[in-house]
């Protein structure tokens, strides 16, 4: 029996599972805390939560994580210089240095301007001691790759990393292109220290296996590969999400919710691939050419507050930590707690969360030492402070994150309610009590309501996140808006109500799905599926994807209306190539693409890897005659990945 | 003269093809004090608008709308310097052009008469322009609106390599783009990126003011 190990670090947890390779059944899991100023001691710690006996047996290792995702929005990452070639850099990205050197293509790969080589030296002579990592775009680089090769040569001769643009994308937009590789170049000593650690945590647990990383596609890629191409790795988690569910259920056409502590992902399945971004992600509000799946995030989630004002309880979107959580990590809190209960406010507190990074007023700086000992409702650190509670500025603190709330949550009405129990349920029951008694509702009552709201909230998201699919619009107006309201809570109106029936099944993903989902996919028609193991669900999805590179040839007649098939011309990351036909161009985009594909796909860890290609036309009707404006031959190499010991395993379908 | 007499005879001098007639009642306009705005939105656009009618009826003949634009862009000239400043920020910037290989610029100057008299400012980027070299003005000019045009077949390809271009430099994600020409068709424009197939000039800026600007 073939072990493999997935590992997954979340915004919270970093989950673990050891997977019989044969039947994608969890043997074992493990959770840690995720610790976000060095990952590899909470993935340490989930693998040690895994106990020592199987870690030995286990041949293969994988791994999704937020490291590039977190990296890109907090600006972290080496000192990059860009050099861009017949065109400006936009500043859209920070970089060290950057220079625009003379050369570039135009739109059908001819040369545009000769390139400046002497530039490129000049610039590498100035900045190759001020930076680690150099990114080389160039204008129309997709059409011909000759000017960024070229000065990339020249660039790597100063011993620096150095990632072109071609590389990366074969999409028109010099600047999401430029963004890519920038973002790549940054991450790499990044994402090398974090597999360097992971890997000598396994060796010092007794994990001999090639450790694989996932990518925002869901397939997953050697480490060293993405100590290559790390900026492939964005946003895998909700990736891996979409394979694990995959993995558990065998849904292969469905539409994934995942419901995490904080926020609540959509992503859908389609013929058991996740569905991804056609024009690339969007990462730190920055268009980029990486595939990634389409996520649609909501802020509904486990974590969401609960208030009560005047008699009326509502959910809003701002996010606390829940009751029971906390009681769970300050079991010191539950005097305060009891204290509240007969208070005509919410039964709230504050916590100390990250530190400051400036100097602080004094009044905050001591507001955050109290609380570090301990959290506090507002007025006893006011009153042990000796200062009126509204002279502290808690919104303002809570708005840089330096505090975190504490309150009710969704989370403490499940586990008033008993159905999941992962924390400290008297806090919870405290919670719900002080509320029923404000809100002048009884018990049960109460929680049916909250639970109500939150499924309206996720139904509505789903709707939401289909209609834009299928429409790329969501309805702005009254009629629309108000049928996709009643479909979405399924209350009806004074004389009509609507159904809107999904198409395909609804998969629940982490530990509260169960919880809220079963009950939105019943309002939405649909079918629920589910596994007991999706609280380890990216876990299982980092382990199950497969290795799958790609390269895309775009085939473009030399004119269009000057008859079907005849000469034209191919344009890849290979290079510009002419032919005599478009028959001939498609032989040598599955014959070169494939070689490359394969090539890429080894590299990338694959064994026994197999390459299948299709071909898209763009075309549209000329007096009744069929007109090819292009083809596109996309080739793709796909494989498992080489385990440490060979055992016998399912095909990956390409 | 009363502000509608005014208005009545710029709007019959363009309907009326009468040049002198067109310049006299602008250069009035502003000697009487009337707004330059109003003397172009209510006086020439609506003669303009008239004309386009009739040609989108089949009631008159091609010549008659290219005199009567030129009597339009002559009270223009007049008009359109005494404009303050601030009044034209809101006004939406338009470009037309003929692609690379074709010279029947037609179609592309009844466009451009149409967006004017819709109150846009229209760049005439001029026929047979090469993409790069649309782009680039287009860029410098920063339109809200491209229109591109073809009378024939194998120019098609060069307003795809329009659209190609302006994807690279990421102009394409500031501005809208129609194409029109008889060769072309909805699926066409759809397939090379374009947001919009016009089917004439007053179809083109009809669809911009409904469906874009929401005018």
């Amino acid at each position: 029996m073939a072990l493999g190990l997935g590992i997954d670090t979340g915004g919270t947890y970093t989950d673990a599972a050891i997977v019989d390779m044969g039947s994608g059944r969890p043997l074992r899991r493990a959770k840690a805390p995720t610790t976000r100023e060095d990952l590899a001691v909470g993935v340490e710690g989930a693998m040690r939560g895994l106990g020592p006996d199987l870690l030995g047996e286990v041949s293969l290792v994988s791994l999704s994580s937020t490291l590039a995702t977190n990296s890109i929005v907090e600006g972290r990452g080496c000192r990059v210089g860009l050099v861009c070639i017949g065109r400006a850099f936009d500043g859209s990205v920070p970089v060290e240095g950057h220079a625009r050197v003379a050369g570039g293509h135009d739109v059908c790969g001819n040369e545009a301007e000769a390139l400046d080589l002497g530039a490129v030296e000049a610039f590498m002579e100035a900045h190759a001691d001020r930076v680690d990592c150099v990114a080389v775009t160039g204008y129309m680089s997709v059409r011909n790759p000759a000017h960024e090769i070229a000065a990339g040569e020249i660039a790597a001769r100063y011993g620096k990393p150095v990632v072109c643009g071609h590389q990366l994308s074969s999409m028109l937009g010099f600047g999401e292109r430029t963004v890519t590789a920038v973002m790549n170049a940054r991450l790499i000593p990044v994402i090398r220290d974090l597999m360097g650690s992971v890997e000598r945590a396994m060796s010092s647990m007794g994990i001999d296996a090639p450790l694989m990383v996932v990518k925002g596609d869901g397939s997953v890629m050697s480490a060293k590969a993405a100590g290559e191409r790390p900026v492939e790795t964005i946003l895998s988690g909700p990736a891996a999400s979409l394979t694990g569910a995959l993995a558990l259920t065998g849904e292969g056409d469905a539409i994934v919710v995942d419901v995490g502590g904080t926020t609540t992902d959509i992503g859908v399945l389609r013929g058991g691939r996740p569905d991804l971004s056609a024009e690339g992600a969007t990462i730190g509000g920055r268009r980029t050419h990486v595939m990634a799946a389409e996520i649609s995030t909501s802020g509904i989630g486990g974590d969401s507050r609960i208030s009560v004002s005047g008699s009326k309880a509502s959910l809003s979107p701002s996010r606390v930590i829940p009751l029971c959580m906390a009681a769970s990590m300050w079991p010191g809190i539950m005097g305060d707690l009891e204290a509240m209960a007969g208070e005509a406010r919410d039964m709230e507190m504050l916590a100390a969360s990250k530190p400051a990074d400036g100097p602080l007023p004094a009044l905050d700086e001591a507001l955050i030492a109290l609380l570090r000992e301990r959290p506090m409702p507002l007025r006893k650190a006011a009153s042990a402070l000796g200062v009126h509670p509204l002279r502290l500025g808690v919104d303002r603190m809570e708005e840089r994150g330096l505090i975190q709330r504490i309150g009710l949550t969704p989370t403490d009405i499940l586990h008033a309610e008993g159905s999941y129990s992962e924390h400290d349920a008297r806090a919870s029951e405290l919670g719900v009590a002080s509320a029923c008694r404000r809100a002048g509702m009884e018990r049960g009552e109460f929680i049916r309501s909250m639970k109500e709201a939150v499924v309206d909230k996720i139904a509505a998201e789903i709707l939401r996140k289909v209609i834009l699919d299928e429409t790329g619009a969501y309805p702005a107006d009254a009629v629309s808006a108000d049928l996709v309201r009643k479909a979405a809570t399924g209350s009806p109106g004074r004389d009509y109500s609507c159904s809107i029936r999904l198409s395909k099944p609804i998969v629940g993903m982490g530990a509260p799905a169960d919880a809220w989902i079963p009950q939105a996919a019943r309002r939405l028609g649909a079918r629920y599926v589910s596994s007991e193991d999706s609280r380890v669900g990216n876990a299982i999805g980092a382990i199950s994807g497969c290795i799958s590179e790609s390269v895309d040839v775009l085939i473009e007649p030399d004119g269009m209306m000057s008859g079907a098939g005849g000469p034209c011309t191919a344009y890849s990351k290979m290079g510009r190539a002419r032919f005599e036909s478009v028959a001939e161009a498609i032989g040598y985009a599955v014959r070169e693409g494939g070689r490359r594909a394969a090539e890429a796909a080894a590299a990338a860890g694959a064994e026994s890897v197999e390459v299948t290609h299709r071909v898209r036309e763009r075309a549209f009707d000329a007096d009744g005659a069929r007109t090819v404006i292009d083809t596109t031959v996309t080739v793709t190499a796909s494989g498992k990945p080489a385990m440490a010991e060979k055992a016998p395993r399912g095909r990956c379908d390409p | 003269m009363s502000k509608e007499e005014i208005m009545d005879r710029l709007s019959d001098a363009v309907v009326g093809c009468k040049l002198d007639l067109a310049k006299a009642a602008a250069q009035e306009a502003l000697d009487t004090g009337v707004s330059p705005i109003d003397a172009i939105n209510v006086g020439l656009v609506k003669g303009m608008n008239i004309v386009g009618e009739r040609y989108a009826a089949h009631t008159v003949y091609l010549p008659q709308v290219l005199v009567s634009a030129r009597c339009m862009y002559a009270a223009l000239d007049i008009l359109l310097p005494a404009v303050p400043k601030d009044q034209l920020k809101d006004a939406k910037r338009c470009a037309a052009a003929v692609v690379e290989g074709d010279v029947h610029d037609i179609g592309k100057n009844i466009v451009k008469t149409m967006l004017t008299a819709g109150g846009c400012i229209v760049s005439d980027f001029g026929k047979d322009v090469n993409p790069e070299k649309l782009v680039k003005m287009a860029e410098e000019a920063g339109v809200d609106c491209i229109c591109l045009s073809t009378l024939m077949t194998p120019t098609m390809d060069s307003m795809k390599k329009t659209l190609d271009v302006l994807r690279e430099t990421g102009y394409r994600s500031k501005c809208t783009v129609t194409i029109g020409g008889p060769p072309t068709s909805p699926e066409f424009a759809s397939e090379i990126g374009a947001d919009h197939r016009d089917l004439n000039a007053q179809d083109c800026i009809g669809w911009l003011k409904g469906a874009v600007w929401h005018a």
